[in-house]
Formats: structure tokens, C-alpha cells, sequence
């Protein structure tokens, strides 16, 4: 039982139980069921919750239901539910743009039926005869042939069958005024063109069709068990023709079928409460008529059947009590019994290439041969999965294993590295690659899996630049030399890990070569260092990324490890297609936290190797103005932080024998504080305001824009903008003093600390000796005993962008291509202490794109971002490096 | 008319929840409006029965606690202090409109002997013609065991019959004579009530049918038919819900809570307890629903009676003239201890009246 757990790749929460679950592995969405009326559906690219589905017609509690299965149709046009509520209901699935996150999702039909059928537990669709069978509580199985033909040839009878559904003929049927018998069948189809493409057109054109189907008595099979019949499972047809060669198959193919055959035929197995799995072949005859019978004998598996597989030719029922018995269908023979190591029901088994993965309440259980691992995942009780592969690069094939539970919560594994690869394998994934290709109208997506993988490690490092003791400083040089064997595995032509003089963390260069003729140079900018976490107030671990509702969390995985990654996978695949056409270098550096001590300096001594001409400078380090509106940022403030000190050189002393003596550190600093503002809020500074213009009319025009556009909490104006965005500020930020801290006690001194925000017509170099000057001239007017002393901290020159130029220019189209919406132009209170020393150094124009939302808690605990912004976000870039 | 009641649960329940707070409980069913279709018998006033296997190993041997009273259940003060103070995963539970048979605990239903609990909603049709036959049929054990006077005890007593001519022995303690036995026992045993009485109504023009609605429990599994000799008539309701746990939502109002699929709780009932709807589903006429550990099945009794179109609409008309049809109680609960208003010489309004 030791073997290594899966991969967890992503969690999403909600708060009722997850029922069931279904996947449309091509069309790259997930379907949960839930216990509170809804279809939750997940986009799987950008694990985002892309829509939910709410069953029923409002507040009505009558049409609400849990939804207890759910089913797809081969070619993923149709997903079918069944509910508590007696219902199944179909709904078209089409224009699915997964890139684009949307979806067009229609309810097409609601079945049901007359008689008391109680929940319905199992439901499967049959393509090659548009039957619907579907197993219940009251122990009978109903089938629906010819749905779509149904669906086209019946008109007006809605209105009437409206008032049968279960939850309307209510009152009728307890008081026996009920329905006077049933509607005869449905005329046999006779439509030529018949089937699901007509449906599907009918709602893409009219948007609007739902219709209400009626299962006729003669497709009631009464007591198909003795118990509620908790799942079916469809016997693949393709598979059951190989039967004679006794090789193992993936069961990777298509159910591909001729519509247009006269004559066809499928098997399901059936499992009851009653502990017995039946097969039952349904035919379609030559007049399309679809006919059913059990096929003998039956398996008894002595115990509730609660879930089922197939892979042929073997039969897995999951039983009550943890039990797993294999059958084989070719002789109707008991062939194993498995048990899994806590004896809990079996809710839910999957099984792909001779894996068997078992559910229940203590966890997931794998059966492989003679070898079984368990694992927990941290979920309540398990009660669905789904099992499916997952294609996301052309190399790569991913086993995914989908588990939801009474939590609420959905989980995505990663079972690659359990399974065992055998020679088949390969061989058919041969087959499966070419099915895919051609099912594959688009390109082949971003392979979000891989980069999620390169975060993942890039994020367990604790690159903290802060004040880092030991550990943290190894783990920075560590990340350093990760980051530049992953250049160089990328396919970077040139990387090198670039010493800084003062001895802080390492800056990596790597150069990308394009082929393009007359190629830019464009320098990406970021930073792998990260500030410091406290563990205690993250709900997930900093250093190891969780993914969870869509989001990553982890210490920089928005400030600036995630966006670092998504630049460079930008790169990466367009290197893959050959099409990198400029010269991409990569300048990260390990200092950005404590202002790029140093940076300067390196760029001078590797300016060769950087490059001489250098045309742009993109960067992502600050994030969207709210969660909703992409941005581009084109103004950024400059800071000075400052700490100024007043000592005596007496020590801490007592207030009741000391006080009234001498003239205290404490209220001499207090003093100096507050002659650096007005009452009024003025900076008193001399020429802090001298040089500031007027905004223009066109930056006013676009912090307009964003007061009007963007979502932010707080109602802000415009002027407030303006105050935060384009006005100098000087914020008192720290307050220490020295001794114990006892009220009692005069400290021997305190300290201040200020951070001061300048903007582009202000110098940084003059405000700083106007600050250092006034607060020398205020202390000896103090005439103090005392002594004064000011340190520098940090400070940064402000930055200000042409929002006109040709790369925002490019970026906008692009933002606006992706996102469906025009970027807000945007400029910011904070400050970015390299940018300007980049664009002096290089004599070249800075780009800064946001990424994340404002909601990404930077420098915060539980740091996220959304990995829909992250994906997009390289794809954006990819797009904007090849058209510079 | 009559109502009953069986619990089956993983966990145990405080009996009150099933008895006396439930708005919908068969003790406060047994003086709703809504019941009163029945003109005859306005109310199941003739008594009433609780029978709970304990949760202690020892006290469950040989058979269940049961205490029953022919006061109406909703003035019973004992019931009130029991039901608040006992648990139990195996409950029967019945009120009763006497059919046939005097007044009397004896009357009472639920019957047990030794690990085994009976009880009965109907009505054997023109018992008294039979009544002979079955006694002569059966051993002297349990001829001795009748105390009573009623056709639902001396069905059980044909149960036991049957059960001991199956080759068990209903004495024994501890029970466990597996679902598929107490299955075919009381299968017998309606085919020889629906024999004999056949044989003894032939010739006569105009007869009731006989309403077999029987539970029967050895305390590990239940067994409950719902059946009636009749090929065009609906059998008394019968109804079943089950899930995760059985939970008040309001005072007085309850739900069956459904997080997944297991049948947690599960139970049988007359009519529905709740006001959802989809709690609960029909059991359909004609077949016994066994309780199995805590999987629900069911199976068909297939005889002459039997109908085989799902669709065929069997007429309530007889059920409810003679008040054995359950209905879903609306969501407006009425009045909880409040006596039958006809006692007091008042009426209710048409307007609520009307809402049957």
C-alpha cells in the first residue's frame, strides 16, 4: 500500500453535496450535478466555473431536485439528467468556445412519466438508437427510443403532458381524478433527415424550443430489479467485436455509428438494491422501432449493486460494505472479488486499462493487480467520479479522475503517474491522437497543466528577499538556478545566472532567439523573490500552489511568479510552432521586494549580453483596478520610505523618578512629525508641490473611464483618483520606540517611519534633500538635547508610459481580442523601484501589464490568481510578441 | 380506517419525532380534516400502538417493547412522556379506526410474539366466513396466542402458521429468520386469505374486496405488502421515503433530507409525514416492499389481481369511501392539539373542508 499519491490539480467548492458528475473530455468541460437543483460547469482549460445551470422555474420548491445522474451524448451535443424529482431532462450543449470561457446551454426536453417511478438513479443515452434508459427507484427501467425523432414530431401535445409532470399532477393523482389513461405511442418517425443535428440547428436558430415527453407504457419495464436501480453501464460495442483477440484495448475510441443504418443494436448492464447486475440488449429494427430484451443469465453479486464499469470483457460491480466483484461477460463467470481496506459502499468505480478505482467514504481506492493504494483526499464523503483523459498537448496525455462529495467539493486528479503503462498504450494512443486531431477544429489549446506544473515548483521555493535568514537565502539562489535550467530546457539560446556585486540574490538572464527578419528585442522584466508569509494566517500552505475554484494560491503566484511564467510560456510556445519571430530576453531578478539593490549595476556590466538595442520592456507587476475590467498600466508613482530616529544618550528611564527632567526623544519626534504636514493634510516639505502640473485632458478623460467602468468597492470619484494616482503623498507609516514598552517608561528613542509617493514631475534626488533639510532645520529649532537621525530606506523614481505608443497600442487590440472587452488605462498609487532605471539604462519605452484582479492579496496572505487571467494572460502575450 | 408507521434506521430516532411532533404524524393524522373523508369513522380514535425494538442488545431479545391504549393517541399523556424518552432504529407505530372487533387493548395493533411485530391497515373481506377455516388451519400455539377479536390478529396468526410450516420456529428469540423467508411467509399467508375468501365469496355478487396492507418485522428486516384482492381497485396508500437523515425544519414540519443516495432512514407509512412531495414515492399496488439491512426492495405478487401495464389506472373510488387513502399533507399544517371540532360541536369552514 505504499505508492505514490495522485496529483492533486484542482479543488472547487460549493455548498451542497456534488451528486454526479459528468465530462465532455473533447469539448473540455465538466458537468456537476448538485444536491441543490443545480449544473455546475467547469471549463477546463481555465478551471474556471464558467456556468451554472439552475434546474426548476424560480423559488418553486416543487421543480427543484437534487441531480442524481447525468449522461452525455458520444458527440457531446447533448447532456442528459436525472433527478429526484422523477424528471430526466436534456439540454443542447453548442457553441462552445472554451477559450473564450462561453457556452450556450438550452433545455431541450423533459421526460418523464405517469407512474410513481421516485428518484432516478442511472441514466444512460444509447446513441447508435437516440434511446434514453434510465433506472428508478420504484425498481422499474424506462427507455425512450428515437428521442429526437419524438421531439420533431410531436407539436402542442406540451401543454397537455405540462400538467402531468410529477410535481404538477400533484393533486390529481393522490385524489385518483388523475390522468384518464395514456396518449397512444408516438407516431413511428418518418423524417429522412432525423436525429440530433436537426434538434441542434432548430435551437441555435429559434433559441427557444422545449418540449415535454411522455415514456409510453410499453417502455415501462415493471421490476427490471427488486431494488432501486442504481446504475447502468453501457457495454461499448467497438470493444465487444474485439472480444475474439484477446488483446487489452484503451477504451479511447469513438463510439462512431452510422445514423443512416437501418438495423442496430446496444447492451447495458443494469444494478440493483436487490444485489443483481442484468444485461439487456436493446434492437432497432428495420422500421426504426426499438425493442428490448434481458439477456440470461443474470449475475447475482449477493449484495446492493450501488455502481458499475465495464472494460471489456470484464464487468466491476461496486457493492455495499467495500466489496468489488469482477465478472467475466463473455462466459457470465465471477471471476475475482476485491475488498477495499474499510468496508464502506462502494458509491462509485471507474476503470481505465485494468485500473480499478473504487469510491467511498474513506477515500479512493485503486486496484491494480495484486496492488492496491489507497488515498484520502480531504473531502467529506465521497458520493461520485469520473474518470477521462485529458489531452492538452500533443505530447502529452493526462489521466484525470474527476471526485465530488457531500462537502460540496470537487476534486481533479492527476493519475498519470499511478497508472501503469503498458505497449498498448502507445499503440493507442496513436489511434486516440488522430481522433483527436480530427475532432480538433482549432489549434491545439495552452497547456495550462504544464505550466501549472513549472508554477508549482517555482512557487516551493521560499525566495524571500526580506531580511532572510539562512534557509530562505539558499532557497533564492536555489530558485535562481532552477530558473535557469528551465530557460535552457524551454529552448533558450542563451541563460546565465548574473552575480550581483553587493552580494544579494543572482539575477537570470536567458535570451530566446526568433527568426523573424528585422526582429525586436523585447526584455521581459520580473522578479522571483517573494516577501515573507505568515503561515498562520494563510488557509493553504504559501509555498506549495493550491488550485482551488479557478484560483492558484500561493506566496507569488500573482507577485511575480505566476506572471513570469505565463511570459514565458508565451514564448515557449510559439517556439514549439517555430513562429518566435522576435528576440525575447528574460531579465528576472531576486531583489525586487527590498527596492533591486543592485540591478543597475548588473545591467551595466552585461549590457553586451542583454543586448545593445533593446525596443521594449514589458513587465507585470501590479494588478487590474477590480475583478472584472482588464487593464493596462501606464503610471506609476515614485516612493521615498524613510525612517528618522530621535535618541538621547541616557537610557530607558521611569517616568515617576525621571519625568519633568529632561526633553524626551519620544515628544521631540512627535514634534518633527508634525511639521511635516499641515492640519489641513498639506505636505510642508519646501517645493514638494512646486513642479506638479495640471492633469491633461485626455488623463483625465481615462481616469473618467475607469470611475465609470471599473467595479471598485468603494465608491471613488474621479478626484480621488487623481489624489491617489497622479498627486505626491507622504504617509506616517511605522512607530517604534525603544525598552519595554511599559507606559511607565521614557524610551532612550523612537523612531518614525514615512513613506512618501512622488509622481513623474517630481525628482527624487530634490525631494529627498528637501526632506533631509527640512527635518534637520525643524530639529534644531527643537534646540533638544536629543540627537536626530534619518535613514533612506528605499526609494524609487515614478514612472509615467506612453499609453499612445505602438506596444499598448498592439496591447489593447490583444486585450481586447481575448477578454472581449477594451483594457482600462490605468495608472497607480504604488511604486516599482527598477522600472525606471530599466527604461534609462536600455533607452527604451516600459510596457506594464496587470495580470491579476485587485483581489490577488499581493504582498497579503492567501496571495491568488485567477487561472483564467493566468492563461489568458499568456496568451495575450503570445499574440503581442509575435506582432511588435 | 387505519394508519401505520415503520421506521428503519441506521442510527436510532427519538420516538417523538415520528409520534407526536410531526404536524403529519399518524397521531396527529388520526384527528386531521383531511381524514375525515372516511363518513363512517371520522376519526382513528379506537386506539392506537407503538412498538420499538430496544437499542440494548439484551432487552431486544424475544421481540419488541410495545405499549398500546385504546384512548385516541392525542390524549395520551403516557405516549407524550414515551415517545420523548425512548430511541429506537426499528420502529411500528399504528392508530386505529376499529373495522372489526371491539374496543379494546387486546384489538390493539401492533401484535408481536416473541422477536416478532405485526400489523395490519384493511380489511379482510367477509371475515367472518372464514374465520373458521383459518383457525382450524392453524397449531394450537398459536390459536392460544389470539387474545383478541380481530381479522388482523388472526391474520398473524396465520403468519406464525406459515412461518413454523416454512420449517422455522417463530418462538425463537433471537429473530433473524432473513428477509426472504418473513417474505414468503407472509405471501402465503395473503394467498391463503385471498383463497379462502375467494372460495367463500364465490357465488356472491357484490363483494368487497379484501385490503392486505400487512407489516411484519423479526426485528432485523421488515417486510410490508400493499395488496388487494381486486384487479380494478387501488390498494390502501402506501408510501415509502428514505435518506439521509429525518430532520424538523420548523417546529411541527419535517423533511427528509437527501445528501445521497444511502437510505440511512428509511420509512413506510400510510401517508406521507412530510410536505415534500418528492420525499416520498408509492409503493405500488400489488407487491411487498422488503427492508433489507437498509436497501429497500421490491417485488411484485403476481396473481390474478395483478395488473401488468404500468399505466393502468386502478380506481381509488372504493379506498377512499372507506378511508384508506392517504393523501400529501399540504404545507399548512393545522393546529396541533386540537381535539376533532365535531366533538365540540363545531364544524370546520367549507373552505378548508373543500382544500381535500
Amino acid at each position: 500500500m505504499s505508492s505514490p499519491a495522485p496529483g492533486l490539480i484542482h479543488r472547487w467548492d460549493h455548498s451542497f453535496s456534488i451528486l454526479s458528475i459528468v465530462t465532455f473530455p473533447r469539448k473540455r468541460l465538466l458537468f456537476a450535478g448538485t444536491q441543490d437543483s443545480k449544473i455546475l460547469v467547469f471549463n477546463l482549460p481555465t478551471y474556471n466555473l464558467i456556468r451554472t445551470i439552475t434546474l426548476g422555474e424560480g423559488q418553486e420548491t416543487h421543480t427543484r431536485s437534487s441531480v442524481l445522474c447525468l449522461e452525455r451524448s458520444s458527440d457531446e451535443k447533448y447532456l442528459f439528467l436525472g433527478g429526484a424529482d422523477s424528471l430526466v431532462r436534456i439540454w443542447s450543449i453548442y457553441d462552445v468556445d472554451t477559450l473564450n470561457s462561453s457556452i450556450q446551454v438550452e433545455e431541450v426536453a423533459t421526460v418523464y412519466s405517469v407512474t410513481d417511478i421516485g428518484d432516478i438513479f442511472s441514466l444512460r443515452y444509447l446513441d447508435t438508437l437516440e434511446t434514453l434508459v434510465f433506472g428508478c427507484q420504484n425498481a422499474s427501467l424506462l427507455y425512450l427510443d428515437n428521442i429526437f425523432d419524438r421531439l420533431l414530431n410531436i407539436s402542442g401535445a406540451t401543454e397537455k403532458n405540462i400538467d402531468r409532470l410529477p410535481h404538477r399532477r400533484y393533486d390529481k393523482f393522490f385524489d385518483s381524478l388523475g390522468p384518464s389513461g395514456h396518449t397512444g405511442s408516438p407516431t413511428p418517425p418518418t423524417l429522412e433527415e432525423t436525429s440530433s443535428n436537426t434538434i441542434y440547428r432548430c435551437c441555435s436558430r429559434e433559441g427557444q424550443m422545449h418540449r415535454i415527453l411522455e415514456i409510453p407504457s410499453e417502455n415501462i419495464i415493471n421490476y427490471a430489479h427488486n431494488g432501486f436501480i442504481y446504475s447502468i453501464c453501457k457495454l461499448c460495442l467497438k470493444c465487444s467485436t474485439l472480444l475474439g483477440d484477446g488483446k487489452k484495448h484503451e477504451h479511447v475510441h469513438y463510439h462512431d455509428f452510422n445514423k443512416s443504418a437501418k438495423k442496430a443494436s446496444e447492451c447495458i448492464i443494469s444494478g440493483g438494491g436487490d444485489g443483481i447486475s442484468k444485461m439487456w440488449s436493446f434492437t432497432k429494427d428495420e422500421k426504426g422501432n426499438v425493442g428490448v430484451k434481458m439477456v440470461t443469465p443474470e449475475l447475482d453479486n449477493e449484495n446492493t449493486v450501488l455502481s458499475q464499469a465495464t472494460e471489456f470483457p470484464f464487468l466491476y460491480c461496486g457493492l455495499a460494505d467495500g466489496v468489488i466483484k469482477i465478472w467475466d461477460l463473455s462466459t457470465k463467470q465471477m471471476v475475482s472479488t476485491l475488498h477495499t481496506p474499510d468496508k464502506y459502499d462502494v458509491i462509485s468505480i471507474s476503470v481505465y486499462m485494468d485500473h480499478i478505482f473504487a469510491i467511498n467514504e474513506s477515500g479512493t481506492t485503486m486496484f491494480y493487480e495484486n496492488e492496491v493504494v489507497q488515498w484520502t483526499p480531504n473531502q467529506g464523503k465521497m458520493l461520485s467520479s469520473d474518470i477521462f483523459v485529458r489531452q492538452d498537448a500533443p505530447s502529452e496525455k493526462q489521466i484525470s479522475f474527476l471526485t465530488g462529495a457531500n462537502d460540496g467539493s470537487l476534486t481533479l486528479w492527476d493519475l498519470s503517474d499511478l497508472m501503469h503503462p503498458s505497449p498498448e498504450w502507445a499503440e493507442s494512443r496513436t489511434e486516440f491522437l488522430k481522433q483527436q486531431a480530427e475532432a480538433a477544429n482549432d489549434q491545439l489549446p495552452f497547456n495550462s497543466e504544464e505550466m501549472l506544473n513549472t508554477l508549482r515548483d517555482l512557487i516551493s521555493f521560499q525566495s524571500v528577499s526580506q531580511n532572510p535568514d539562512t534557509a530562505q537565502q539558499l532557497a533564492s539562489r536555489r530558485c535562481a538556478s532552477h530558473l535557469s535550467k528551465l530557460f535552457s530546457t524551454l529552448g533558450a539560446r542563451e541563460v546565465k545566472l548574473l552575480p550581483v556585486r553587493n552580494g544579494t540574490n543572482p539575477v537570470v538572464l536567458a535570451i530566446f532567439q526568433g527568426n523573424g527578419a528585422n526582429k525586436k528585442r523585447i526584455l521581459w522584466y520580473g522578479h522571483y523573490d517573494v516577501v515573507p508569509s505568515n503561515q498562520n494566517r494563510w488557509h493553504t500552505d504559501p509555498f506549495s500552489l493550491t488550485c482551488e475554484n479557478g484560483f492558484m494560491k500561493g506566496r507569488g503566484v500573482s507577485d511575480n511568479k505566476g506572471p513570469l511564467v505565463a511570459a514565458l510560456y508565451a514564448v515557449v510556445h510559439l517556439l514549439q510552432g517555430n513562429q518566435l519571430a522576435n528576440d525575447i530576453v528574460f531579465l528576472v531578478e531576486g531583489s525586487e521586494e527590498i527596492g533591486s539593490p543592485g540591478l543597475a549595476q548588473v545591467c551595466m556590466d552585461y549590457r553586451e549580453l542583454i543586448g545593445k538595442k533593446i525596443d521594449w520592456i514589458f513587465l507585470s507587476n501590479s494588478t487590474w483596478v477590480d475583478r472584472e475590467n482588464p487593464c493596462l498600466n501606464y503610471g506609476l508613482r515614485g516612493v521615498i520610505n524613510a525612517q528618522i530616529t530621535v535618541w538621547s544618550k541616557e537610557p530607558d528611564r521611569h517616568s515617576g523618578v525621571d519625568g519633568g527632567l529632561h526633553k524626551e526623544p519620544t515628544a521631540d519626534l512627535i514634534k518633527l512629525i508634525s511639521k511635516l504636514q499641515s492640519d489641513d493634510g498639506k505636505v510642508l516639505i519646501p517645493g514638494f508641490y512646486e513642479p506638479l502640473k495640471e492633469l491633461s485632458a485626455v488623463d483625465y478623460k481615462r481616469l473618467e473611464n475607469v470611475v465609470e467602468f471599473a467595479d471598485i468597492d468603494k465608491k471613488i470619484t474621479v478626484e480621488e483618483l487623481i489624489r491617489n494616482w497622479t498627486k505626491p503623498s507622504l504617509s506616517v507609516t511605522t512607530m517604534n520606540i525603544s525598552g519595554p514598552g511599559n507606559i511607565t517608561v521614557i524610551p532612550q528613542s523612537a523612531t518614525i517611519g514615512i513613506s512618501i509617493r512622488l509622481v513623474p514631475e517630481q525628482e527624487v534626488a530634490k525631494i529627498k534633500q528637501s526632506l533631509t533639510d527640512y527635518i534637520s532645520h525643524c530639529f534644531q529649532e527643537l534646540s533638544s538635547g536629543n540627537h536626530l537621525e534619518m535613514t533612506i530606506v528605499n526609494e524609487a523614481e515614478p514612472w509615467l508610459g506612453d499609453p499612445t505608443n505602438h506596444a499598448y497600442e498592439i496591447l489593447k487590440d490583444a486585450l481586447t481580442l481575448k477578454w472581449g472587452k477594451a483594457p482600462l488605462f490605468v495608472r497607480e498609487g504604488g511604486s516599482i523601484p527598477c522600472i525606471r532605471t530599466l527604461e534609462g539604462l536600455f533607452d527604451a519605452p516600459a510596457v506594464q501589464i496587470p495580470c491579476g484582479q485587485s483581489t490577488d492579496h499581493a504582498h497579503l496572505d492567501n496571495e491568488n490568481l485567477r487561472i483564467e487571467n493566468w492563461t489568458y494572460m499568456t496568451e495575450i502575450l503570445s499574440n503581442v510578441f509575435n506582432t511588435l | 380506517m387505519c394508519r401505520f408507521l415503520i421506521f428503519k434506521g441506521k442510527e436510532p430516532i427519538r420516538l417523538s419525532h415520528l409520534l407526536t411532533r410531526p404536524a403529519h404524524s399518524i397521531i396527529n393524522q388520526s384527528f386531521d380534516s383531511r381524514l375525515r373523508l372516511d363518513r363512517r369513522r371520522p376519526v382513528n380514535g379506537d386506539g392506537f400502538g407503538v412498538a420499538y425494538y430496544p437499542q440494548d442488545k439484551e432487552l431486544k431479545q424475544d421481540g419488541p417493547c410495545v405499549f398500546r391504549a385504546i384512548t385516541p393517541a392525542w390524549n395520551n399523556q403516557n405516549l407524550e412522556t414515551l415517545a420523548e424518552k425512548t430511541e429506537s432504529e426499528l420502529v411500528f407505530a399504528h392508530v386505529r379506526a376499529s373495522t372489526y372487533g371491539i374496543l379494546s387493548e387486546t384489538n390493539c395493533h401492533p401484535f408481536s410474539y416473541h422477536s416478532l411485530c405485526f400489523m395490519h391497515n384493511g380489511g379482510i373481506s367477509n371475515f367472518g366466513k372464514i374465520k373458521r377455516r383459518l383457525l382450524n388451519t392453524i397449531d394450537d400455539e398459536y390459536l392460544n396466542f389470539l387474545k383478541g377479536s380481530t381479522d388482523s390478529e388472526c391474520a398473524f396468526a396465520l403468519f406464525l402458521d406459515t412461518l413454523r410450516k416454512m420449517g422455522y420456529d417463530p418462538a425463537r428469540k433471537e429473530g433473524d429468520f432473513g428477509h426472504s423467508a418473513l417474505r414468503q411467509a407472509l405471501l402465503q399467508t395473503i394467498a391463503h386469505l385471498r383463497d379462502w375468501t375467494k372460495e367463500a365469496n364465490s357465488g356472491l355478487e357484490h363483494v368487497e374486496p379484501s385490503l392486505l396492507n400487512f407489516a411484519v418485522t423479526d426485528g432485523s428486516s421488515v417486510v410490508v405488502s400493499r395488496y388487494i384482492t381486486s384487479r380494478v381497485d387501488e390498494a390502501a396508500s402506501l408510501h415509502f421515503s428514505c435518506g439521509s437523515s429525518f430532520v424538523e425544519s420548523a417546529p411541527g414540519e419535517y423533511r427528509m433530507e437527501r445528501l445521497d443516495r444511502n437510505q440511512d432512514v428509511i420509512m413506510v407509512a400510510s401517508e406521507p409525514l412530510t410536505f415534500e412531495r418528492g420525499d416520498w414515492t408509492a409503493v405500488p399496488t400489488n407487491s411487498v416492499l422488503t427492508i433489507k439491512n437498509q436497501t429497500i426492495l421490491l417485488h411484485p405478487i403476481i396473481d390474478e389481481y395483478y395488473q401488468a401495464d404500468p399505466l393502468y389506472l386502478r380506481s381509488s373510488a372504493l379506498v377512499e369511501r372507506k378511508g384508506f387513502m392517504g393523501s400529501v399533507p399540504l404545507a399548512n399544517a393545522v393546529e396541533k392539539d386540537v381535539p376533532p371540532l365535531e366533538r365540540e360541536g363545531r364544524s370546520r369552514p367549507m373552505s378548508a373542508v373543500h382544500q381535500m
